[in-house]
This record gives C-alpha cells, structure tokens and sequence, in this order.
C-alpha cells in the first residue's frame, strides 16, 4: 500500500487534481481510498456525486463520541470503488480543526479502513501545514510520499516552498519524501518554466502540467470527475498522464526548500516582480 | 430559594431528574485521567522511567496522586512544556527531557506518555525520539517506547492500555523465537499491590510458570531497608521481550486491556484473552479452571481447601450482606468485580455507576444482572459523577455505599456507610496491601463489609440494644 | 488579563520595600507544580464560590477535595466543578458548553461568585473565557470571574500572582461595607489577611487572638473566607500579608488603589506570633490595643511554655532539614528555633530571593540548598546529621523509606501549625515522629542477618 498525502495553498485546486487523478487511478484497476483532511470536507464529493459525506467529526459530534461511531457511516464507496472518508471538523474560528485530523484519522486506523487489499490510500490536506494536527497524514509512517499542487502564481509558490520545509523536518526523521510539484495551470506566462524551475530549487521535479480546460468546471457542476463526465476528453488525459507518473514514480527525495529572497530572486528572473532599480527607473520616468 | 432551601431540594426526585439532564458540567469526577494510568503501568517494568510529555504541573498531579494512595515515592518525569513549546511544539523539551532523564536516573527504559497538550499540538513522538537518537543524547540500545495518551478521551484505565500495549509493542519486537512454556498475566488498573501477590501465589501453588505484564507490586510496596530506591522492582525487561513466545495472555481486567490484548492476538501468535476479574468465588473458579485448561496444570490441594475456607466465610458471615442494598461506583472492571461478588452473596445493587463505560460495558453489565435474582433493582448509569451518585443515595436511599474515597462526602449525606475499594484511597492505610481477589479476597471483602455492617448496627444502638453477640 | 502580562507580574515593584533590586521576588527557578495549581490554591478557599475549572479531566481528576483548606460554612468551594473536555470539545469549540456549565451552576448552587479556571487547552485551543464569563454575569447576576491561568504559563508562584491580579481587578473593592448594613464605626483596628489559606484550619488560632486584643479581622484573603467579605476588603486599615511571596501584589495594589499600609507577618512560633502582635497593634496607635496586645502575648507564652514544658527537653539539640513549599522558611526556622531544634539545611528552591536573604542570616549562606532532588536532600540530612525532614508531602514517603522522621509542612498538613496553640501542636508531632519506636525496629537488621 503506497499512501500519498497532497499539499498545496488552499484554492489552489488540490481536491479536484486528486479526485481526478485517483479516478484515473482506479480506471487503472487499483484499489484507492481517499481520506480528506479538511474540514470543508470537499475531498470526495466528485467520487462520490454528493454535496458532501457526513464527516467522520459530525458525525462523532452528533453521537457524542467517536467510540460510537460505525466505519460504514463515514466510509462510503465511489465511482469506480474508491473509498471516500473526510476527516470534517469545526467551523473556521473555533476549536481545533487540527486535532479533528488526528481525530479521524486515528479511528479510520482502528476501525480497519486500512485493508490489505488498497494499492493507494491519498490525503488531501487542508491548504498549508498550520498545525501539528494537519501534519498527521505525514507522522508516524503514514504517507511516505507527497505531491504538491502549485500554480505559477506567486502565493502558490510560497506555500510549496513552505509545505517543502515541513516535509524537510518529518524527512530526517519520519522517511516521509517529495515525490513531486504538479502545476495546476493558472495561465500565467511563462508558467511551466518557472514552476519547472522551482521544482528543481526544490531538488525534485516538476511531474506534470496540468493545462486549464473549463471542461473541469462543467464536470464539477455535476458532481464528477473529467474522467467520468468526459472519458474522451484531452483534459481527462491530462489526469491519466499524471495518474501515470505517479504510479510509475521512484524518484523520492528529500526536498531543498529556498529562502524568500531566493523565492523572490526567482520570481524576478521570470519577469514576474520588477527589479528595485527598474521600479526606481519607472518612477522617475514618471517624474520627468 | 435560601441557600438552606437549596440543599434541602437538591435532595429531592425533581431536582434528581433536572441533575440527570445536566449535559455541561461534571462535578466531582469519579475517574483520572489517561497520563496517569500510563505512568503506572510504565512504572511495573524492570528500570523502566514513567515520562510525561506536556505541560509543567501535569506530572506534578499524577505523582502525587499515586503517591499518596500507596504512600510510597513516585517518580516520573515531565518534559514541562511552556507557551513557547505550545506554539512551535514540543521537540526540544522532549530531546532534551530524554537527555536530563537518562544522565540523571538512569533508566533502562524510558517510556512516555502524552499529557493533553502535546496531543492537542499534534506533536509527533516518533520522530522526535529519531531525533533525539540521532543526535545521540541517549544510548542507541535504550528502548523508548511510546503512547499517545490524551487526557480527554477516556480514562486512566485506558492510559494504562495504551501505554501497555506500547511498552510490548516495542520491547516484543523482532523477539518472537522458540515457545516458553509461560504464561502471561495483565493484572489491568488494579490499584491493590496485594492481588498482584496473590495471584502469583496462587500460580506458584499450581505449579505454572508465568509473567505478569506490568507487575508492580515491588514498585509500590518495597520494603523498609533503609534506601530509597528508584526502580525497586518490575517485569524483568527479558521475560517482558520473551512474553511474546508465552503460551497464552490473560488480562485480569477487560476494559483496561482492550487494545492490549487486541495488539496480543494479532501479533503474539497465541491465545490472548481477558476475563472479568477474579472476585468472588465463582469467578475465581473460572480464573483457576481457565489456567488448568492453558496450562493443563490441575488445582493443588492447598487451593481446594483455601477455597472451602472462602466458602466458609462465607457461610458464616452471608446475614450480614443477604438482602442489603447497595451503590457502587469506580472503574468498570472493579465495579464489574464487585457487583459480581455481591450477587454471590446475595446483596444487592441499587446503584451502579461508572464515569467511564462503553456500551459494550453497560450489554455485559447487563448479562450479569440478568443472570440473579439479586440484580433486579439494579440501575446502572455510566458517564455519570458523584454529584449524580448523591442523587441516587438520597431519592432511593441504600445501606451501603463502595467505591473509592471521593465517595465520602455523599455517603457523609445519605448517612451511609462507604466501603473503601478502588482507585483513589487517601484516607485509609494499607488496604491496597490485602487482595480483594481470589479465594483470600473473598475472606477480605466479606470481613469489611460485614463488620462494616456490624460497626453500624453498634453505633446507632442505644443502651437497650448494645450486645456482646452481633 | 492575557498571556502579555506574564513577565509584568512577575516583575513585582513592592520588592523595592525589601530593600531588593525589582525582580527580586522571581523564583530563581520553575517549580513542578503549575500555573493553574498556583491559581487555584490561593482562590479555592473563598468558601462560598464555586470553582469551575475548564479544561480537560486532568486539571480537576487528579486534583479536586484535595486540599487543606478548611471552612466554618459552606462547602461549596470543595466540590470539583469541570467541564471535563472531550475530544468533541477540543475539535468544535466548548465555550457553549462552558456557558450552559456556568449558568447551570449559578442557577442550582446559587453562589456567591463563580470563578472559572481556563486552563492548557482552552488556552491553546483560544476560547474567549472572557467573554463567555462576561455574558454568563450579565444574564445571571453573579459574578462570574476568569482566571486565566493555564500550566503551561509556569510555576506555580506565577499562578499565585495570577489569582492576586483576579482579587484586586474583579473582587476587592467591588462593594462597599454599607451595602451590608454596617456602619464605618464598626469598622475600627480593622485589619485583613492576605495569603492565608486557613490549612488545617489555622486562621482559627490565630483569629482568636486578634478577638482577645480587639482588633477586628475584616477579611480573610482568602483563607475560610466568604466572596463578600473580599469585596469590601478596602474598608481596613491595614493589610497582613501573611505568605509574603505569593500575594504581595495583592498587598501592593491595595496600598496604590486604597492606600491601606501592608505589614509582613508570620504566625510560625513564639516570636513571630508576638511581634505579627505587637506591631499589628502598634499600628493603631491606641494605649489600650497595645497594652492588651502586651497582656495577650504575655498570657499566651506563659501557656505555651508550660504547654511546650512537655516536649521541650525532647526537643532540645535536634536538627532538622527543612524545605517548605508554601509557608515563608525563615518563620519556620524561628518557630523550630522557639523549639530549640536547629535547622542544618534549608532547601530554597520555592523561596524567593529576599526570603533567602533571611534564610541566610538565620542559619547561615553554608546551610542553603538549592539543588532540592531527592538525592541531595537526604545528602544533606545525611551529612548533617539531622533527626528529622520537615518538607510537603512529596517527600513523606522518600522519608520514611530512609527511615527518616518526617512532618509536613506544606498544604496538605492535617495539623494547624499556626500561633500559640500551633507551635505545641508542631512540638507533639515532631516529639511523636522522632521518638516512635517504629524506627528503632526500622533501622535494626533482621535478627538472623
């Protein structure tokens, strides 16, 4: 069983890259779960063709206690036989959303949501490593892999460089590697060259460029996956092509994040922020 | 309403079922929490140092406790967690807990267990004792197992499971060899040193090898010598390791050894299995003839007639128990216990209260009551505290109360006497130093329940009904 | 009052009036106990109150009856009240449930005044005690009153401090005497007690003596004391601050906002107990008070010399190894001194530094002990050659274990040390552990060794 856990900035389109990757993978005849780590719990409402699936925290609200809880309420089956969990948790503001992940995970442990039979068990965590709680799905010998999902704007990139430190700490100790960055196309120019280029700062690689296609959109509308609304669809290809790389990938490493200013000088080599002295020169243009 | 008009309905039916619908609050818990029961289980293994991950004060209350149930030392350690590791976790205080920890006691083993803090933080254990090996502030060789303990789930009767299991988990690894011919005994949350002793007494008599998982009845009544020693006593860390190749586990208790014995048939190879503990006659006769069916051993003599005395006791004193009512509250597995005895004897439960409790415990308590006649009257509410205890006591008044010494003041109320039994004893000495199981527990509960009785009946007898006989 | 404020009480300006530089009362290292404990050891013994302690079953399980602090009157402040968090509460928030604990107190208890702990997790988690606290007053007429004082905050002393700042800002001065119908003519040699929680009943003896000189006690801070009484603290002329260390901002504060004079004092032994008499009563400037004051002190010690005539000899020329938690040691010093028992060494690890400047010029620098392990204490009864320990609870048993005589000083004592009937109530017990006959058994081998 490979358990493979996806960051990236929150917005970024993480839940529908793993959704549709994951139903590529099980096309391929794999047995996959996905346990959503995020409390806005849309991890698996494209599996799943529902609004959302009663989390495994409302639900151990609603009786009172996990130790209540059945694994058949909040472990449901998807298209294709992916098995859906969302870990839920509390409204923003409130409580602690990062101890729901530990939480949920723990009980998906004990109850046996974990069969032998499973090829790939995927984590999809909430935006940035905020807390202890949402670096659960990485401690302790759970995923020993991570993918993170970026575009070419620069928030997005900030939060690879960053989610990159966290996987440095658990590294050295937990064996967790980066198998890879995988850009969710924002149409921002020159946008595969710089995450390219990031990915190699980062001493891995960029695995695959997801163009962007509305084709998503609409098959989001209706609850599903590219690959499911649209199996002909080049889009949905775009997934298989990913799914494949990652099913194929061996190339784990220890990932080698950069500083701000190394993010920042980066950022400038492909024209996005102005040099200091070019800023200058604008403005005295102006001036004159 | 006064303050006086208060105390007076708070004694009443309505103001019972007003305190039964109160959701928010407890008042006065009748259970610890989980760090606690993972110390002292920590604390029945050969040099082993109970160690606390969370914050300053935590450990303070859990050595305390123990200590002043035992009156013995306590020694565990805390990694005193501060605002700073709140924020950005709390690595460096357990790095370098584990360093002072082992270049000031010495230990064989560390075993650490989490305070609510450090669960609520997310801080991972496991890579932090990595790190700490790899940048060798401890011995490569020293086992450091680990548990994660939250003090809001469950109790100090899983802390104790869970640390258990951690403990075996680690010093089992990679051990499983040729059979021994032992078998293993998990003596559960049992507060009394004495039932350790005994039922390694009575396995001596039957001639069967064992090795009690967790034993610490050394630890927490060593002898007066004159030193005061650190580890004075435990499971030896090679018969722990070797348990792994024992023929069958036992847990004395099942609700504090559920993912223990789990963790034991999955991965032990060998019958693991737990039983209500062994109080009263019946149920000590079930503990014996489960051990003569492992081990094929057959009673002794000595046990035969150590039975028939128990029996005796019995006889002579049931007067004074058949037909009395009475409440108990504490741990599951001990409340299991004592209801059973009770039955036996032909008392009965009115109230039966746990703070903890499954479902699986209230379907079992259930079965019990259902199989006497003297569990008719019996109610039994779980999750509940004292608060509701005093309820019950005052609406539906009962002879006798047991459980552990927070019950005092409710009893003080109800007029009742409390029998001391369970987890905590501030206020008496020595009990934990006699058995309340087997075939001598049978001799100890009857006496302290009958002469209870009896101390009753002369203290509220006037000058006309004071007799010699009783 | 948030986490901010840490570092500003530990920093205590009423230091500057023993002559030390400002942070003088800092401990010079954390204790083991916590913050929250600190807190709730000097709030608990307001009687009447209700203490509810937010967090999870840790804080209040272990913890809760646990307490020496006796009451003449109500018995609430023993209950343990707590919302016992659970695993839902941390991960969805539990100020709702705080709230409905709160209002289900005010409405089935009603008490004086409900102080609500927040503890590590709440703290962690940042529920807005405040607030919820705020809103519970607003909608049940009690004070409702937090107390921000999570463990992880630090030691216990810090703990004290934090409750200190709770009484100045939420209970003293809250109400006036007038609001419960006495006349300030009532109020004259009025003094109150700061930091003294009533162990084993303690305040009594000493109350006692107070009555006999006629100096009216006016509030109790906090110990055997009713939420009332604290709010119209500010009535009395003086202040005794009676364990100096952890409420001295209480003292402090009391001197800037009502500009009440604060005088150290302890009842520990017989020259202590006099001059707390003496000056207690100088104070007042009246003939009359003073003289009674003299004729008290006069009676008493006669009393408690015969009283003492008992174990006096028993006592002479022992030694003892001290170490105290919350009680001043230098007043302990004098009171064993009163015994005429020495003390060979002193553990300072919960003193403050100006305690151990008395500590020093009691017994001497060579005498002090900081390194307070169990290794070290029973190195120095050892080296020292001392008959007894005199220390908390925690090292009872390390005690006994090495055979060693032992009292307790700290809370948990069942025995009230305090004054004239005090000091021979510590003479007896110190007589019974030293010459119980259990030692001569102990410390004989087996007869076949």
């Amino acid at each position: 069983m490979r358990q493979i856990a996806i960051y990236g900035k929150g917005g970024i389109g993480k839940s529908t890259t793993t959704q549709n990757t994951v139903a590529a993978i099980a096309e391929m005849g794999k047995k996959v779960m996905i346990v959503g780590c995020d409390p806005k719990a849309d991890s698996t409402r494209l599996i799943l063709h529902s609004k959302a699936q009663t989390t495994v925290m409302d639900l151990a609200r609603e009786k009172g206690t996990v130790e209540d809880l059945e694994l058949k309420d909040v472990l449901l089956t998807g298209y294709s036989g992916i098995k859906c969990s969302e870990s839920g948790g509390p409204e923003p503001g409130v409580g602690c959303a990062g101890r729901g992940v530990i939480t949920a995970i723990n009980f998906l442990e004990e109850n046996g949501a974990y069969t032998k039979d499973l090829d790939f068990v995927f984590y999809d965590v909430l935006g940035d490593v905020v807390c202890g709680g949402f670096a659960m799905p990485i401690r302790e010998g759970k995923a020993q892999e991570i993918y993170i999902v970026t575009s070419g704007e620069m928030m997005a990139m900030y939060a690879a460089n960053n989610i990159a430190k966290g996987i440095l700490k658990y590294a050295h100790s937990g064996g967790v590697r980066l198998g890879g960055l995988i850009c969710n196309s924002r149409q921002v120019d020159r946008e595969y060259e710089l995450i390219d280029a990031l990915a190699k700062r980062l001493g891995t690689k960029l695995i695959h460029f997801i163009p962007r296609d509305n084709v998503v959109q609409r098959a989001e509308l209706r609850r599903m996956t590219v690959i499911e609304y649209s199996k002909e669809h080049p889009q949905a290809d775009e997934y298989r092509k990913l799914a494949k790389t990652i099913v194929d990938n061996k190339d784990m490493v220890v990932p080698t994040p950069i500083t701000m200013d190394e993010l920042e000088a980066l950022l400038m080599e492909y024209g996005f922020l102005e040099k200091e002295s070019d800023m200058i020169g604008v403005a005295e243009e102006a001036a004159a | 309403m006064s303050c006086t008009e208060i105390m007076e309905w708070v004694n009443t039916k309505e103001y019972q079922e007003l305190n039964f619908k109160r959701e928010a609050l407890v008042i006065n818990p009748p259970k610890a929490c989980q760090p606690l029961g993972a110390i002292f289980c920590a604390a029945g293994f050969e040099g082993t140092l109970p160690f606390v991950h969370g914050s300053q004060g935590c450990a303070a209350y859990f050595r305390n406790n123990l200590s002043r149930h035992f009156r013995e030392p306590f020694s565990a350690v805390s990694t005193s967690m501060t605002e700073d590791a709140a924020v950005f976790g709390g690595m460096n205080n357990l790095i370098e807990g584990l360093q002072n920890s082992y270049s000031i006691y010495k230990p064989k083993v560390i075993a650490i267990s989490t305070s609510c803090m450090a669960e609520v933080i997310g801080d991972d254990l496991n890579s932090f004792i990595l790190k700490a090996r790899e940048l060798n502030v401890i011995p490569k060789d020293i086992p450091i197992p680990f548990a994660h303990t939250p003090s809001f789930v469950g109790s100090h009767i899983n802390g104790y499971d869970n640390m258990l299991k951690a403990i075996l988990l680690n010093l089992t690894d990679g051990k499983k060899g040729s059979k021994n011919n032992k078998i293993n005994i998990i003596p559960g949350f049992d507060p009394y040193v004495a039932n350790i002793r005994e039922i390694k007494r009575m396995l001596n008599l039957m001639g069967v090898e064992y090795t009690v998982l967790s034993d610490n009845s050394d630890v927490l009544d060593s002898p007066q010598n004159g030193n005061f020693e650190m580890y004075p006593g435990g499971t030896k860390l090679e018969d722990t390791a070797d348990s792994i190749n024992g023929i069958a586990t036992i847990g004395l208790q099942k609700f504090s050894t559920m993912q223990t014995i789990k963790f034991i048939q999955e991965s032990f190879g060998h019958e693991g299995l737990s039983i209500y503990p062994p109080i009263g006659i019946k149920a000590t006769d079930g503990f014996l003839m489960k051990i003569k069916k492992l081990t094929g051993r057959t009673i002794p003599e000595e046990l035969e007639i150590e039975r028939g005395r128990a029996v005796d006791a019995a006889t002579d004193a049931h007067q004074y128990i058949h037909g009395k009512r009475f409440a108990v509250f504490g741990d599951p597995d001990e409340v299991f216990g004592i209801v059973n005895f009770l039955l036996e004897m032909g008392g009965e439960p009115v109230h039966i209260l746990t703070a903890t409790g499954t479902k699986q415990f209230g379907e079992e308590m259930k079965v019990l009551l259902g199989s006497s006649p003297y569990g008719k009257l019996a109610n039994l509410y779980t999750g509940k505290d004292l608060w509701h205890l005093r309820s019950l006591l005052m609406t539906e008044p009962v002879d006798m109360l047991i459980g552990d010494s927070h019950g005092k003041w409710a009893a003080r109320d109800a007029g009742i006497p409390l029998l001391r039994i369970g987890y905590p004893i501030f206020d008496r000495v020595n009990l934990h130093r006699y058995p309340t199981i087997g075939y001598q527990g049978v001799i100890n509960l009857i006496t302290w329940i009958a002469n209870t009785f009896i101390d009753e009946v002369d203290r509220k007898s006037d000058d006309a009904h004071f007799e010699l006989l009783r | 009052m948030g986490f901010a404020n840490t570092a500003e009480i530990l920093k205590e300006p009423a230091c500057k009036l023993n002559h030390q530089p400002d942070r003088a009362c800092e401990r010079p290292k954390g204790g083991e106990s916590c913050a929250f404990d600190g807190a709730f050891i000097v709030l608990n013994p307001i009687t009447d109150a209700a203490h509810l302690i937010h967090g999870t079953i840790a804080c209040c399980g272990n913890s809760y009856e646990g307490r020496g602090s006796l009451s003449s009157g109500s018995r609430l402040y023993r209950y343990g009240f707590t919302t016992d968090m659970t695993e839902m509460d941390i991960v969805y928030g539990s100020e709702g449930k705080l709230k409905e604990g709160i209002l289900y107190i005010a409405q089935r208890y009603k008490p004086s005044a409900i102080f609500v702990y927040s503890t590590c997790i709440p703290a962690l988690t940042g529920e807005d005690v405040e607030t919820v606290c705020k809103d519970a007053c607003k909608k049940t007429g009690i004070p409702v009153i937090p107390v921000i004082a999570p463990g992880f905050l630090g030691h216990k002393n810090l703990g004290n401090r934090i409750a200190g700042e709770v009484l100045l800002d939420y209970v003293i001065g809250t109400r006036r005497i007038s609001d419960f119908g006495f006349r300030i003519s009532d109020l004259k040699h009025t003094i109150n007690f700061i930091g003294e929680y009533n162990i084993a009943g303690e305040i009594w003896d000493i109350l006692s003596l107070f009555e006999k000189i006629g100096i009216n006690v006016l509030s109790k801070i906090t110990g055997d004391s009713t939420f009332r009484e604290i709010t119209y603290a500010h009535h009395a002329g003086l202040n005794l601050l009676v364990c100096g260390r952890a409420l001295i901002n209480v003292a402090r504060g009391m001197e800037e906002r009502y500009g009440i004079p604060f005088r150290e004092v302890s009842f520990y032994g017989m020259k202590n107990t006099g001059s707390a008499l003496r000056e207690t009563a100088r104070f007042f400037q009246d003939k009359n008070i003073i003289e009674r004051a003299e004729m008290v002190i006069q009676e008493e010690e006669a009393f408690t010399k015969k009283a003492l005539s008992l174990y006096i000899e028993k006592l002479k020329g022992k030694r003892a190894v001290l170490y105290t938690g919350g009680v001043k040691s230098w007043s302990i010093i004098s009171a064993l001194n009163d015994l005429g028992i020495e003390v060979t060494a002193c553990g300072v690890k919960k003193s403050s530094l100006s305690d151990i400047d008395k500590i020093k010029s009691l017994i001497g620098e060579e005498r002090i002990l900081k390194d307070v392990s169990p290794k070290n204490i029973l190195e120095a009864i050892y080296s020292t050659n001392a008959d007894i320990l005199i220390a908390g609870g925690r090292n009872q048993y390390l005690a006994y274990k090495e055979r060693i005589p032992f009292i307790d000083i700290n809370q948990e004592r069942h025995t009230a040390y305090a004054g004239y009937k005090g000091l021979v109530r510590m003479a007896e017990d110190i007589v019974k552990t030293i010459y119980s006959p259990v030692w001569e058994i102990a410390k004989k081998k087996s007869p076949w060794e």
